[in-house]
């Protein structure tokens, strides 16, 4: 009874079956005719699928009119109309566009990037090429993610791989050049012979650096030859202008306020102690000097007026303007590479010259010769010459503006003006000091300028030179030796009529107290000489084995090295006095023993200006490991360690050597046989655990001590300890969380990367509360803080890269997104900061718990309805106790508002080609962070004239303190605290986020064949806008938030410029 | 054959000197290596001999040779106050405490000093020089600890030293390891080891009163065993130092117009050391009426030691640091009052009284002394104990005394101080006679409070 049911049930289902469906079968092949297992088949109407077996053959359901969708990854997918009973033969043909293998190099080894565990960034050669800024590390603004660059208040950049790792120690990346640690000036580097540069951004990818990798790496490859090529000339050119700095940039009150000021200070008398002062003789503004003047009775009211009117209409700003010059840069490059089959060469030569707006000039001349000679084939030998001159002459009309607007600094037939508030004495005195002899004492600032003669010249030379060696059973061997010499001569020559030798000059100069005349000059009248000299030397030599295994399913790559670092820096300078420059002599018979009278006040001794220098010798020496294992394209394994010793740590030995390590994981989802997709060309999960390491060499393992002066009661030498003897001492540590995932989607049309990343810091260097009982007092002048291995801290962040391709006809749209947050926290830091350092001064002054540099306030609580004095916050009551409220007791009576880094930083570039034509523009962005802005400081304005023109929207009347938060001015200032808190209180902070637009390139590229005949390979010729435009702020109050306290460079800059290859 | 020039050079780059890292990374740092270096910071006298790192002004703080008007305790504030009445806390929150960080440092400079010399190579030619700071910085380590147990630890006493905590032993320069409260015995054995070591170091006399002798080594030896009732070896080893030396100051030869009668580093000094106090300074403390009247008329010391002040009341200006900071160094009337006392403790009363006679003979007017001549033994040592405490005034002394006699021989002795018609007590054996430990350092190292309830 229960058979006849089973059977009836399944007679039923096979009859129901039968009626609806027919099934199709078939075999996968490739073109070859070579069965492809794992062929994923599709049907189109029904919606099943299946995969194919070992001989590529597959069976499926269909419907009586069906289509196939055959797939198979790194395969082009096919289509094909069916019927039932239909046994096709299906040959798939591998994806035409085969992608380029991306090889990433980490220094050691190059990686290709489908291998790759770690988080590497590539910058390839032709996104380089979009800046052409003379400075490789320029070219990577807004073009790598995950580098942010961070501006303080002069614009001067902060370069930080993923934020920052550490507090005391340098944050900078390791920069490295063609595989070895770049020791100079990276601006000596022609960016025209680079290859690429790879970011290195997690431990697996940077903890091969070991001890020096902690603030991740920037792996810089320069170009090679290519075996079995015909000789190539590619040669570049171009010229950027850029319009001076806008000396209107920063706000001040203008000249007729100025005057009134002036006049009102002078009115209640604050002159008076600069007025009578006839023993420094300071000096007095014209203003003063008129008013005075006037108030002596010397001119007239009516002769005073008619001055100051003449005063009023100056801006001395308009003179720097007709003085300053557009800024233009001329690069050139040129480089011949080629090969035969043994034999493979790069020649380059570059030169760049920068002339400055302010007649600074920085010129740059760089030949570099690379080859590798294979001798057999077993050994090939590789060499490297890099020579660069750097010559460096200061701009000389840097801080010559005079203090006051309203005095010139050129006449109206553009001769310098004397300005007579640039020296160090009133006019007055000059003229009586000259009736006695002296040399004339007036400052002309556009005369100083041109009598400036101060150049730096750097020479670096770097060789390198290697063996590679092929040994049995995928082995080789290489040895590598690289020697570095950087050396940089500054020659600084005073001329005898510069101001500066005058006053130095004067100032010794020794008068007969019965003639009232000059009686001797200690300092001769003759041009003074300062020189100095610096010298890096850094020797590196490696010796590495690598292997690499391949065979079936199966790829393992490893290497093992061993190398030796050896850097030597030493500066040293001299003066020398009475220089001739003609005839190289000096005055070699000065007193630097005696201690002179000087004039008009005081006593000294001549500075004889010689400084043996310091020296340093570092010295490091390593073992590392690293090896790579794949299985069936679909998982790769990876790991590395590594162990540095160096002679800055550690008498302990123990503690000398640290090992460190990392692991990594990666996972091609996308080669699994589950997978199946035609949307998803590329999945790829990653995720990788490690420690970097970081160095700090201003702290000793080693006692240190300081003799004094004097002996003691028994006339014995005595000394005090400076730092104490810490055998423990050793490497910051950074663990770094690296999870990842890769895709490309639609034939490549949409790829990125997502990854997010968690680091702590160990062992970071900072101060600590030391127990008392080690002996080592903790706020001791003599021992101010020990420095160890005391904090820790945390970061996180997130980096995302989405790059698009739209391709429609001739015209191609290619955007680029990039977004990267870090944050860092100190989570073990006991050492409580200055909380007035904390608000005002922007030096470090870690807070736990807290981001390293944070933004921190006076509580504001407004200005009073009554007076307009600013309000603070005092235990919870209003106050205006100034010199209390600028001095906090506590973290709790300070506002946070937050970073004072941008946490979020990012770019949006879009490229459109059309035909020959290409159009390129970067977009760039910081978020989330605080900037302190200046405003009027009536203490510093009384002081120096140093004005801001919130002076405009101070509170002058009941309810100005509606509509504005800028005090009131008043007249005897009580405090400079008043102006010290309102400055740096809540009411002076803005958002800093912005936008701004960065390079924008448009290029036309014409290659041989075209229709437009060129007797060139290929000819690129670009115009390029080199950006600084901001698009969006954040704070209404501030122009460019990356330029605070000094004018950006000027938005109108532009290059243009070709590329020619022969 | 062909790959040896590959293993050539990897042996070559692997066989890099042993001592290759050795090499010193800025030349500019001066990093001590010459003996000459480790005598500085031992010639350093803002450190080793500076009245700014006042422990013993702790060691006296409590002592019954003082007193303080009512008017003037209330103008008091800081550690001065509590401690005057034996409060419970003294420290109040007080970070970077001098009275402990003081001492610490010294024992930092020693160790540091220590440290760096074991390490040097000791030849013929630097033998001597090396020796003598090698003995100095052993010397300097046990006298301070000596003073950080009077204050911070128990008084010693047989049955317990084994049990209770005394101070952390640095003996390292290390500043890492954590530190840690060492037992009464483990201090005093440490004490004894270090003076023991340096002796034999050491020269006879030291070239000046901040040097360790031998002298001083024996003299620091017989106040370390008086204290550990270890009468024999306090005797010898004051006999010891008596053998250097037996030179004392002669009273009748001082100019008693002078505002410090007694003179610095007078011929009495062996080991120099200073302190200052807010307490008993001469504007503040009162002498103790009843320790005033104990001198006779023609006892020097009376005119030598005190100064009435113009509110009537006594100061003690009888410091052997001849300035207004107060000495605690090591002088030689100490030794002989030890000599005396271990003599008469061991029933010698004949050696014993020659010790004191000879000592008070030079602290009396001319011919004017009669010397003692009982042999009673408890009458000789309460005589000896007697003229103890009239010599040894404001050294940190009488609180080692206190200490002392409560703790070894049931002496009893109360002090008490009465402030706005309130009496505080410090009872014979009570735990305020040990002082709480700063703070901070029981913050940052977690080690052992000292509890006085």
């Amino acid at each position: 009874m229960r058979k006849i049911f089973i059977f009836t049930l399944l007679f039923f289902h096979t009859a129901l079956y039968a009626f609806q469906k027919k099934e199709c079968s078939g075999r996968i092949t490739d073109t070859d005719k070579v069965p492809i297992q794992n062929a994923t088949v599709k049907t189109k109407h029904s919606g099943l699928y299946t995969v194919t077996d070992a001989n590529g053959t597959f069976k499926i359901q269909i419907n009586d009119y069906d289509t196939l969708l055959v797939s198979y990854s790194g395969y082009i997918s096919v289509s094909i109309a069916v019927t039932p009973g239909h046994t096709p033969d299906i040959a798939i043909s591998r994806r035409a566009v085969v992608m380029e293998e991306v090889e990433v190099s980490t220094g050691y080894q190059n990686l290709v990037k489908e291998r790759a565990t770690g988080s590497f960034v590539q910058i390839n050669n032709e996104l380089l090429n979009r800046s052409v800024a003379s400075n490789i590390i320029d070219r990577l603004e807004g073009n790598a993610n995950g580098l942010a660059f961070h501006a303080d208040a002069y614009g001067r950049k902060t370069l930080l791989v993923r934020g920052l790792s550490t507090l005391y120690s340098d944050a900078s990346p390791l920069i490295v050049v063609d595989d070895f640690p770049y020791e100079g000036d990276i601006a000596n580097l022609n960016p025209n012979d680079v290859a690429s540069v790879t970011l290195l951004r997690d431990a697996a990818a940077a903890s091969i650096w070991g001890a020096r990798a902690g603030n991740g790496v920037i792996v810089i490859k320069t170009k090679n030859g290519k075996n079995n090529n015909t000789a190539q000339v590619n040669f570049v050119a171009n010229t950027s202008v850029s319009h001076p700095a806008n000396p209107f940039y920063l706000p001040v009150v203008l000249t007729p306020d100025l005057i009134s000021i002036e006049t009102m200070l002078f009115n209640n008398g604050y002159y008076n102690a600069a007025i009578n002062n006839t023993t420094t003789f300071p000096i007095l503004s014209p203003v003063v000097e008129i008013l005075l003047a006037k108030r002596t009775g010397i001119i007239t009211d009516a002769t005073a007026q008619k001055q100051l009117d003449s005063l009023s209409i100056i801006d001395n700003r308009n003179d720097l303007n007709r003085i300053l010059k557009a800024a233009v840069t001329q690069r050139y490059a040129i480089n011949i590479t080629g090969g035969s089959n043994r034999h493979n060469y790069y020649f380059s030569a570059g030169y760049d010259d920068n002339k400055g707006s302010n007649k600074s000039r920085v010129q740059r001349i760089a030949i570099n010769y690379k080859q590798t000679l294979e001798l057999n084939k077993k050994l090939s030998f590789n060499s490297n010459i890099y020579y660069s001159l750097n010559r460096q002459t200061a701009g000389t009309l840097a801080g010559v503006t005079p203090k006051y607007l309203y005095q010139r600094l050129i006449d109206e037939q553009g001769n310098g003006v004397v300005n007579t508030t640039g020296g160090a004495y009133r006019q007055s005195f000059i003229q009586q000091a000259m009736d006695k002899g002296f040399l004339n004492w007036s400052f002309n600032p556009v005369q100083e300028a041109s009598l400036t003669n101060n150049v730096t010249v750097v020479h670096e030379t770097r060789l390198q030179t290697g063996i590679k060696y092929k040994l049995p059973a995928g082995l080789d061997a290489t040895i590598n030796y690289q020697f570095q010499l950087q050396q940089t001569n500054n020659k600084d020559l005073h001329d005898a009529n510069s101001y500066y030798v005058r006053n130095l000059v004067n100032s010794f100069t020794q008068v007969n107290t019965a003639t009232g005349k000059v009686s001797a000059r200690p300092i001769p009248s003759g041009a003074i000489l300062d020189r100095s000299m610096a010298k890096t030397e850094a020797h590196n030599l490696r010796a590495q084995l690598n292997y690499a295994y391949t065979r079936s399913q199966h790829w393992i790559t490893a290497i093992a090295g061993i190398e030796a670092r050896q850097v030597h820096n030493a500066n040293s300078s001299y003066r020398l006095y009475g220089y001739n420059d003609y005839l190289l002599l000096s005055n070699t018979g000065l007193d630097f023993v005696t201690n002179f009278q000087k004039y008009p006040t005081g006593s000294g001794r001549i500075d004889p200006g010689n400084s043996t220098g310091t020296e340093e010798m570092d010295r490091f020496k390593s073992v590392y490991l690293n090896a790579a294992y794949a299985l069936k394209n679909r998982y790769t394994l990876s790991g590395s360690a590594r162990k540095d010793a160096s002679n800055l740590f550690g008498v302990k030995t123990n503690q000398r050597a640290v090992p460190l390590w990392s692991t990594g994981l990666k996972w091609d989802i996308h080669n699994e046989n589950f997978f199946r997709t035609n949307i998803i060309n590329q999945l790829s999960l990653r995720v990788s655990y490690g420690y970097n390491g970081n160095i700090n060499k201003s702290v000793t393992a080693f006692t240190t001590i300081e003799y004094l002066n004097t002996p003691n009661a028994f006339n014995e030498p005595f000394a005090f300890i400076i730092n104490p003897p810490n055998p423990n001492l050793r490497w910051e540590k950074n663990g770094i969380l690296n999870f990842a995932i890769n895709f490309e989607l639609f034939n490549n049309s949409l790829s990125g990367s997502v990854e997010y990343f968690s680091k702590v810091g160990k062992d970071i260097f900072g101060r600590a509360p030391l127990d008392g009982t080690t002996g080592v007092g903790v706020r001791t002048s003599l021992t101010a803080g020990y420095m160890g291995n005391v904090a820790s801290m945390r970061g996180s962040g997130v980096d995302v890269q989405i790059n698009m391709v739209k391709k429609r006809g001739d015209f191609t749209w290619m955007p680029v997104w990039m977004f990267s947050l870090a944050t860092d926290r100190l989570t073990d830091y006991y050492f409580l900061p200055n909380y007035q350092s904390l608000v005002i001064d922007g030096s470090l002054q870690p807070v736990n718990g807290r981001p390293v540099y944070g933004v921190y306030s006076f509580a504001w609580a407004g200005l009073d309805p009554a007076t307009g004095d600013p309000v603070g916050w005092l235990n919870n009551e209003k106050s205006k106790n100034y010199t209390r409220l600028a001095t906090p007791q506590n973290i709790a009576e300070l506002v946070y508002h937050g970073n004072a880094r941008a946490k979020i930083t990012g770019a949006w570039r879009n490229t459109f080609i059309y035909k020959n034509f290409s159009l390129s523009m970067n977009i760039s962005y910081k978020l989330q962070y605080y900037i302190r802005r200046p405003s009027i400081n009536y203490n510093q304005l009384y002081l120096n004239m140093n004005s801001h023109t919130d002076y405009y929207k101070r509170w002058v009347k009941p309810g100005d303190e509606l509509i504005t938060n800028v005090p009131s001015m008043i007249y005897p200032n009580p405090s400079s605290a008043r102006d010290v808190f309102y400055n740096y209180s809540e009411a002076t902070v803005d958002k800093g986020d912005h936008i701004r637009l960065r390079e924008t390139q448009l290029s036309y590229t014409l290659k041989k064949g075209s229709r437009i005949k060129i007797p060139f390979q290929q000819m690129q010729l670009h115009l390029l806008y080199n950006g600084g435009y901001i698009i969006w702020k954040a704070g209404k109050n501030l122009q460019d938030p990356d330029y605070i306290l000094l004018a950006p460079p000027s938005p109108r800059n532009f290059s243009v410029g070709m590329n020619i290859s022969f | 054959m062909k790959h040896y020039y590959i293993y050539l050079l990897i042996v070559l780059l692997t066989a890099c000197k042993k001592n290759w890292l050795d090499i010193r990374s800025n030349k500019s740092i001066v990093t001590p290596s010459e003996i000459e270096d480790y005598m500085a910071l031992l010639n350093n006298q803002q450190i080793i001999n500076a009245g700014t790192y006042r422990i013993q002004d702790l060691a006296e703080i409590g002592t019954d040779n003082y007193y303080m008007a009512d008017e003037i305790f209330a103008a008091l504030t800081d550690y001065t106050k509590p401690a005057y009445i034996f409060g419970k806390d003294i420290w109040e929150g007080a970070e970077n405490v001098p009275q402990w960080n003081g001492p610490y440092k010294r024992i930092f400079y020693a160790n540091v000093v220590l440290d760096g010399l074991k390490k040097m190579e000791v030849n013929d030619n630097n033998r001597l020089v090396w020796e003598m700071a090698l003995g100095n910085a052993l010397f300097l380590r046990a006298y301070t600890y000596f003073w950080l147990m009077q204050v911070y630890a128990a008084p010693y006493h047989p049955e317990s030293a084994a049990l209770l905590p005394g101070v952390p032993l640095r003996l390292s320069s290390d500043v890492n390891p954590i530190s840690k409260r060492a037992r009464i015995k483990e201090c005093y054995n440490q004490i004894i080891k270090d003076i023991d070591e340096a002796i034999p170091l050491l020269d006879e006399k030291g070239a000046n009163p901040i040097r360790a002798s031998k002298e001083t080594g024996y003299a620091l030896l017989a106040r370390v065993y008086l204290l550990l009732d270890n009468m024999e070896a306090a005797a010898e080893n004051a006999r010891l130092a008596l053998m250097v030396s037996s030179n004392l100051l002669n009273y009748n030869e001082l100019n008693m117009n002078l505002t410090y009668p007694v003179t610095q580093y007078n011929s009495e000094v062996i080991y120099s050391d200073l302190y200052g106090s807010i307490a008993f300074a001469v504007s503040r403390g009162r002498v103790d009426t009843l320790l005033y009247q104990q001198y006779q008329n023609n006892d020097l010391r009376r005119t030598a030691y005190f100064k009435k002040q113009t509110t009537g009341y006594y100061s003690f200006n009888g410091s052997y640091n001849g300035t207004s900071a107060f000495f605690c160094g090591i002088a030689r009337d100490e030794v002989f009052l030890i000599y005396a006392e271990a003599l008469a403790r061991l029933g010698k009363p004949d050696m014993a009284l020659n010790a004191l006679n000879q000592l008070l003979k030079t602290r009396w007017a001319t011919n004017d002394f009669v010397p003692y001549n009982t042999t009673n033994q408890p009458e000789l040592i309460s005589l000896i104990l007697a003229e103890r405490r009239k010599s040894l005034l404001f050294r940190g002394l009488r609180w080692y005394d206190l200490r002392r006699l409560n703790s070894l021989y049931a002496a009893g002795i109360k002090v008490t101080r009465k402030i706005n018609g309130k009496t505080y007590v410090l009872e014979p054996n009570s735990a305020k006679y040990i002082m709480p430990i700063p703070d901070d350092i029981i913050a940052l190292s977690a080690i052992e409070q000292n509890i006085r309830d």
